[in-house]
């Protein structure tokens, strides 16, 4: 599962997450503005990230320190949890769905700050089971 | 904007509107150090296992999926 080690966020240039939180806070009404203090770290960590490879613990890294930084005024964690189970969609073609579903719900949890750390063991046996 | 840049922004719009009621709108994680994120039940991996267990059994029977 060498997938799992890639340039995870190629496809997403910071107007595209801009983009997504400016939907989503549409959709329910919610004010869409940068934070003052937020929004310039996340950016700056994003675009240094983007065209890097990585792996997927590091991904998910990555968007939970996004969404801790609160680039946005509302809507922070389900922007961040929205980019990462949609790059899983892609790269767990080849999972079996349930283990799939498994994967991206740990993900979800870990990005939303929600994480236990069993779920956070049984990432990593789950991951380690795929590199087989 | 690349077209897989495209994709992915309408795949990911989509997928954030579905899961919108789980999140609250404030920023909990930076206030608390602590997120918010609604369990979803077991529901979705039901269903997933339960389609699993009959596309199994219809290949084991011959029929079509």
């Amino acid at each position: 599962m060498a997938g799992l080690s890639k340039k995870w966020l190629q496809v997403v240039p910071w107007e595209t997450v801009v983009s997504i939180n400016a939907a989503l806070c549409d959709a329910r009404k919610a004010l869409h503005k940068p934070t003052s203090d937020g929004y310039a770290p996340a950016k700056e960590l994003w675009e240094r990230k983007r065209l890097q490879q990585f792996t997927l613990p590091e991904l998910l890294q990555i968007c939970f320190q996004c969404h801790r930084l609160a680039p946005f005024c509302n809507y922070n964690g389900n922007t961040f949890v929205s980019i990462v189970k949609t790059l899983l969609d892609d790269a767990l073609g080849r999972v079996p769905p349930d283990q799939a579903h498994i994967l991206r719900s740990i993900a979800g949890h870990i990005v939303a700050g929600t994480a236990t750390g069993i779920e956070e063991r049984q990432l990593d046996s789950m991951l380690a089971a795929l590199e087989e | 904007m690349t077209a897989a840049e495209i994709k992915f922004l309408k795949e990911a719009v989509k997928q954030g509107l579905r899961m919108q009621p789980r999140f609250l709108a404030e920023p909990v994680l930076a206030r608390t150090g602590k997120g918010y994120m609604k369990s979803e039940g077991v529901r979705t991996l039901q269903r997933i296992k339960t389609g699993l267990k009959k596309s199994k059994s219809n290949r084991r029977n011959g029929r079509p999926e």
